[in-house]
């Protein structure tokens, strides 16, 4: 994957694009791979107060996979002929490539198999169980604790099998000091120094303006480990490499949602593990006074539409709202249709569009493919000119129900007897997509 | 005694709207963020205004909701009284009450979703002679009130639809519940509200400009918990919340030539304070704050809105939904003739602060305090 | 000094020294006790952090609260010398290196921190143990383990190890009683003979690393240094040279320059600093911890990055501001940080002449130096005078009635000046006033949290002072004779001097007297200065109670 930067002026606001393309595997040998094969998603768990809970694997419409545990030990398919009637294997296509934690199993008709840390994937044949409820209304850190064990009898539908979780630490040598951390805004997974809890950059050459880059010591009594290495400076101090470059921290940094770094040195990059997959129509930008930003292609700002949920506070911190990816689902692209069409357009995916990692292509009641992030469709606001616009955030469309019961409500939940009072709020609420670490 | 002690006792000073000496000859324009911004109440004699006093509190309409679905007067109360706090009723009975509504096809539905398929229950509404206000123009004479301050007669349907609530009957530096309950989380974490009055000589009559405006950050705190003075601010480059309107200062009142004004909020507070036909008053306190009201229309609708997406948070949503409703008095909708709008008034307070723009022009001075001119403000 | 840690841990007293104050002086010599060469001294809180952080990295945390630490001549540095650990001392000793130890061997961090896997995770592994102690022994003792030390703790490993069935309890057991180890809590001066004269004794290596590398770095010599010490490096001219050229030149001495001021100016009162938030409500906690972070940056800027006149300190327009911070200072400021991000820190310099320029005018110190709810321009001249004069103020009499200065709303005396001076009028207050109020008025336009105004009770505060004679107006005139004022720079390289070496140094010293001109002739390059201490031989002299039992 090729990571490049480029200047964008907008008015009132100077901003660096993050570029991010799809491609053949870089020749770099420094670049981070890919977090998933095309064809894999990642998908949020979260409770029913929407509080994230762990991060497992989807298949192409963001399905559960799961793992047999009788496979566990042989590394190799153990559920074939009936077994496999109801757990379908994920099947890798005749070009599929292994790389790191993700591998091809030769199942014993021939198919290939995908495999994660050396797991075969399953799908699950029936409707599966709803251990990831729908928003409900928010506050309320609610939910069965077994919800946060992806090993949990509530996130299988069969005693022998387990949601697969995403679990790019347990194959990720990191030394004491470091952590790898999901980094929404680098769209990856990174390493952060615990010194400081910030994202660990690195750069080719020394950085000019030393004052603003800390270098990542080591400890005295470190040693390399993985891809970290040691590196002796001038004073005689040891720093970190990663992949042989050395890692520093930037001081305008204030935060892991950080990437400030990027706008300071040319060649400066985070340090990441994985990357994510980001179609080619899609950039970041970091934008002062607004942080990061995610755009299409020509910077225009994308947003997602989800149902209210009453929510004291915080949407307009850097991470500060979230749709759950099952309430995401559940809107689809019905959220905006007819009218609101004219001000929302839809992110097309063009007909070649593959999913992977937190992106997954829809279809729209007109055929068209539209591309959507952890679950929720994405558009761009009719009203925004020019990158840095965000007019079409932080909108409310209230959606009361009428007495003959003709106004559809499904869209919005309100129509849930059940769930009434948490439910209350009928409308749909329109937002910048939020990096969420 | 602090600043905010002295507001509610005084209610509207007519100080001159005198700021800190600035030379006379230069134009100045003052800096501020919005510190309290709800809904003017005006509760100094309830028997006057709620003769009936019919609505109760949480109790009675929790009782009320409760006869809705079949229960005796007498069951209903004995439910209440049996509950840990009148709202946190069995989740079963909480479900009925809460599914009453009715759809034709026997369905039934949230009532907070579809209000129109609850019956009316015709809450008690303000018929007292007083609320704060404007002359926005309405036509209904019997509709007016008097403003207590200026003593004009003044449009405030909405105060005639919630004055008789329990929650909303509430004396600044409280707000009605609801809005309290919002605007304290609003002020920790929502990027907040900036003002900006230019003039020639602000301490003196004139014609001034005000820009309304939201800023990036939200608004800080001192250590006595209430908005901080002097803090700095940098005014978000989004157009959707910059207005700019024209009024002067006379006789140390400060008034608006009328005006639409937009500015985003965050729900439970309000999604958007959008007023057409604005009109404000506003006046200097101590310390070179600010008090004023505003007043206008606003969509009934999203009023609302804001009160049933919050179920039993101190108001009986339903019941105020077909009160605002009813007493919406602007805007008919062409096909149904529905009034989309209601008169209202806002009381606000603001705090001095200093505004910059995001590339580094400081454009409103605060003005709280010895204000010694800047020396050059760093860039980013 | 050989101690085994229980020993110490069980002979418990609360020595606390306290030196008779000195009465009515102002800069006087220094005494012989003073500049008795320390024979220990304790770590302080951050150089104990700083030793964890180094050796095991940021991601043991350490959490626990420390003995307090003693103030001895205006200096935690030269308080050190005498601060032993009480009962309770032991106790939070005790709980902060249990708790060390554990993350150290936990399974988050033994494959990383440890360099051996032992042949069974059930039993003691006396080679792994050995490996791993011998090690990390050198890193915190500062100095190779004796044979005998690292076969105690191998024995002590293996014992714990096999009596629970656990490697790595075993291991957590000797770490911790190693952070327990007076070895590790306090830097030692070992003395040995000098080979190259005859009769003659010499600090050895590794104390010279010691000593070299908190004064500095503020932290543990590290593994070059102690090569250095241990190829006898150190006792060369050329090898301490290289030596402390390498550490002057790296981003490390920021370390060391952020400790000393932190000391110097008595950042450690900002634990218990609290102003009424009636009158002051733009002093948030926030402030309180900002406020340390400012006057730090702007010395580390002037000193460090900009390699400065430390004169400049009192006049220098370029600081760093926070939102909260420039609130207090009644200043706008543009910051970047989208909504709800932590502050950021943005350069601010003030315009030429501008009151508020110089560290005097900062938080930390007219704030530090002030009570809850006025200001006291006494407190801030007899900081003045201790902190940056090195003169020293007597304490008030036990019978002095504050009231009538306390008196902030008084009809009559509307100004504090006006206080004061009614104050003064008691003949056994004026001859400690007169050394301090002179100058702590000129900072009166500074109320108690920092603020700035100009008038107190609607009158125009006087901000008129005196200093050696020299007259001035306000900040801006104090900033300007403290510039010129040759105690200014005296005290800061002796408090230098003497935040290194835990005492004061002997004024008639003709070494030190060089330093002290090549301080002048660098233009008061604060670096320069402490690179000439670190080459001195007046860091690393002999306690006279070695020499003398040597002798």
């Amino acid at each position: 994957m090729l990571m490049k930067t480029t200047l964008l002026h907008a008015a009132g606001f100077t901003a660096i694009s993050l570029a991010l393309a799809t491609g053949a595997a870089a020749a770099d040998k420094n670049a981070a791979p890919a977090s998933t094969p095309v064809g894999i998603t990642l998908v949020d768990v979260t409770n029913a107060g929407d509080k994230f809970l762990w991060r497992r694997l989807g298949d192409a419409t963001g399905n559960p996979l799961y793992f047999y545990d009788k496979d566990e030990t042989t590394g190799k398919s153990s559920c074939n002929d009936e077994c496999a009637k109801e757990f379908p294997p994920l099947l890798a296509s005749a070009t599929a490539v292994a790389s790191g934690d993700w591998s091809v199993v030769a199942r014993a008709d021939g198919a290939k198999q995908w495999a994660y840390q050396g797991r075969p994937l399953y799908r699950y044949s029936g409707k599966d169980p709803t251990a990831e409820p729908p928003g409900r209304r928010g506050g309320r850190a609610g939910g069965p604790e077994a919800l946060s064990d992806p090993a949990s009898s509530v996130n299988t539908p069969k005693q022998g099998w387990r949601r697969a979780a995403f679990t790019p630490e347990s194959t990720t040598p990191t030394p004491s000091g470091i952590e790898l951390q999901s980094l929404a805004v680098a769209n990856g997974y990174g390493f952060i120094s615990s010194t400081n809890h910030m994202v660990t950059y690195v750069l080719k050459t020394p950085p000019k303006d030393t004052a603003r880059w800390a270098p990542v010591y080591a400890p005295a009594v470190a040693r390399p480990i993985g891809d970290f290495t040691l590196a002796t400076r001038e004073d005689g101090t040891t720093q970190w490499a990663y992949k042989g470059q050395r890692l520093y921290t930037f001081s305008g940094d204030y935060s892991d949602t950080d990437l400030n770094g990027i706008l300071a040195e040319k060649d400066a990059k985070p340090a990441l593990a994985f990357e994510h997959y980001t179609p080619p129509s899609v950039a970041v930008d970091i934008l002062p006074y607004r942080g990061p930003v995610m755009t299409n292609a020509k910077g225009l700002s994308l947003y997602t539409v989800s149902r209210y949920k009453l929510q004291y506070g915080g949407r307009h911190a850097r991470d500060g709202y979230h749709a759950s990816y099952a309430v995401a689902k559940l809107v689809g692209t019905r959220g905006c249709t007819a009218d609101c069409l004219k001000d929302y357009r839809p992110l097309v995916a063009p007909a070649n569009a593959q999913p992977s990692g937190f992106w997954e292509v829809v279809a729209r009641a007109d055929g068209s493919k539209q591309w959507a992030y952890k679950g929720s469709a994405l558009y761009t606001f009719a009203g925004d000119k020019k990158p840095g616009d965000i007019q079409g955030n932080n909108r409310h469309e209230v959606m009361y129900g009428d007495k003959e019961g003709k106004r559809d409500l499904s869209v919005t939940g309100g129509d849930n007897a059940a769930a009434a009072r948490e439910m209350a709020g009928s409308g749909l609420y329109w937002h910048l997509v939020t990096f969420f670490n | 005694m602090t600043f905010m002690k002295i507001l509610s006792r005084t209610a509207l000073v007519a100080v001159p709207l005198c700021f800190a000496a600035a030379p006379a000859s230069a134009a100045e324009t003052r800096g501020y963020v919005i510190s309290w911004l709800a809904t003017a109440t005006n509760v100094t004699d309830f028997k006057a205004n709620c003769p009936q006093n019919k609505n109760g509190g949480r109790t009675e309409w929790t009782i009320r909701d409760l006869v809705a679905v079949g229960y005796t007067r007498k069951e209903a109360e004995d439910i209440v009284t049996n509950a840990p706090n009148s709202t946190e009723l069995p989740a079963d009975i909480t479900r009925k009450t809460d599914t009453r509504a009715v759809l034709a096809n026997g369905q039934h539905v949230s009532i907070y979703n579809y209000p129109e398929a609850v019956t009316d229950p015709n809450i008690e509404t303000v018929s007292g002679k007083f609320a704060y206000g404007f002359d926005l123009g309405g036509k209904t004479e019997a509709n007016k009130f008097e403003d207590p301050d200026t003593h004009s007669k003044v449009d405030n349907q909405m105060w005639r639809a919630v004055g008789c609530t329990e929650s909303f009957r509430a004396v600044p530096p409280v707000m009605p519940f609801p809005e309290e309950v919002a605007w304290n989380v609003m002020v920790d974490t929502s990027p907040a509200w900036s003002l900006m009055i230019t003039g020639d000589d602000l301490s003196k009559d004139g014609k001034v400009t005000l820009t309304f405006d939201r800023v990036t950050q939200h608004l800080e705190r001192d250590s006595a918990g209430n908005v901080m003075s002097n803090a700095s601010y940098v005014i978000d480059g989004s157009p959707k919340s910059h207005n700019v309107l024209h009024g002067e200062i006379k006789d140390g009142m400060l008034t608006i030539t009328p005006s639409n004004l937009y500015l985003q909020g965050e729900m439970p507070y309000y999604a958007e304070i959008a007023i057409r036909n604005a009109h404000m008053r506003i006046t200097q306190q101590p310390e070179g704050k600010l008090l004023g009201y505003w007043g206008g229309y606003v969509n009934w609708m999203r009023f609302i809105y804001m009160y049933t997406a919050r179920p039993g948070n101190g108001s009986d949503s339903v019941g105020l939904y077909h009160a605002i409703k009813k007493l919406a008095d602007a805007n008919p909708d062409p096909k149904t003739g529905q009034n989309q709008e209601i008169s209202t008034t806002f009381r606000m307070e603001a705090v001095p602060a200093y505004i910059a723009t995001a590339d580094g022009k400081v454009l409103g001075m605060a003005s709280a305090g010895d204000v010694v001119a800047p020396a050059k403000v760093a860039g980013q | 000094m050989k101690n085994s840690c229980f020993a110490i841990s069980r002979a418990l007293t609360v020595a606390v020294s306290m030196l008779p104050f000195m009465a009515g002086a102002s800069l006087s010599p220094a005494s012989a006790a003073e500049n008795e060469v320390p024979l220990s001294l304790r770590l302080s809180p951050s150089q104990y952090k700083q030793s964890v952080l180094e050796i095991f990295g940021p991601s043991i945390s350490i959490t626990g609260r420390f003995e307090p630490e003693l103030r001895d001549e205006g200096l935690l540095a030269i308080g050190a010398r005498s601060a032993s650990i009480s009962a309770s001392g032991v106790e939070r000793y005790d709980d902060l290196a249990r708790n060390v130890a554990m993350q150290v061997v936990d399974a988050q961090h033994r494959n990383t921190l440890i360099p051996c896997k032992p042949v069974s995770a059930t039993a003691a592994d006396d080679a792994c143990a050995r490996t791993f102690f011998g090690a990390v022994g050198r890193l915190m003792y500062r100095r190779p383990m004796t044979d005998k030390e690292l076969a105690t703790k191998v024995r002590l490993a293996g014992e714990a190890a096999n009596a629970r069935h656990d490697f790595y309890i075993g291991m957590q057991a000797v770490l911790s009683d190693m952070l327990l180890s007076p070895n590790f809590l306090y830097r030692y001066k070992t003395v040995e003979t000098d080979p190259a004269v005859a009769g003659k004794q010499r600090l050895d290596g590794y104390s010279k690393a010691t000593a070299l590398s908190f004064f500095l770095w503020n932290a543990p010599p590290d593994d070059v240094l102690l090569k250095a010490a241990a190829s006898g490096d150190l006792h060369t001219k050329e090898g301490l040279k290289r030596q402390v050229d390498r550490m002057v030149s790296s981003p490390s001495i920021e370390g060391g320059v952020r400790a000393f001021f932190s000391d110097m100016l008595g950042f450690s009162d900002f634990e218990t600093l609290a102003k009424d938030p009636a009158f002051f409500p733009r002093f948030t906690p926030k402030v309180i911890d900002e406020a340390q972070e400012q006057t730090l940056r702007t010395i580390v800027d002037l000193l460090i990055t900009r390699q400065g006149d430390y004169r400049d300190l009192f006049t220098t327009p370029n600081t760093f501001l926070t939102r909260p911070l420039a609130a207090v200072y009644n200043v706008p400021i543009v910051e970047t940080a989208d909504n709800g991000q932590p502050d950021h820190w943005v350069p601010y310099t003030y315009k030429p002449n501008d009151p508020r320029a110089g560290i005097l005018a900062q938080v930390s110190f007219v704030a530090l130096h002030s009570p809850a709810g006025r200001t006291s321009p006494t407190d801030r001249g007899k900081a003045l005078r201790e902190f940056i004069l090195c003169q020293a103020v007597p304490p008030p009499p036990g019978n002095v009635d504050f009231k009538f200065v306390q008196d902030t709303t008084n009809p009559v005396y509307k100004t504090t000046r006006d206080r004061l001076t009614a104050h003064r009028s008691e003949a056994m207050c004026a001859g400690c006033h007169k050394i301090t109020d002179p100058i702590g008025l000129a900072l009166e336009n500074f109320d108690s949290a920092g603020g700035f105004r100009t008038k107190e009770n609607g009158v125009n505060i006087d901000t008129s002072g005196e200093l050696s004679g020299a007259k001035f107006d306000g900040p801006v005139g104090l900033a300007k004779v403290l510039h010129d004022e040759p105690a200014v720079t005296a005290c800061v390289a002796k408090k230098a001097f003497s935040f290194g070496a835990g005492r004061a140094p002997s004024a008639t010293d003709a070494e030190w007297q060089q330093i002290q001109a090549k301080f002048a002739s660098s233009k008061y390059n604060f670096i320069e200065l402490l690179r000439q201490i670190a080459l001195s031989d007046a860091l690393y002299s002999l306690p006279s109670s070695q020499v003398a039992s040597v002798q």
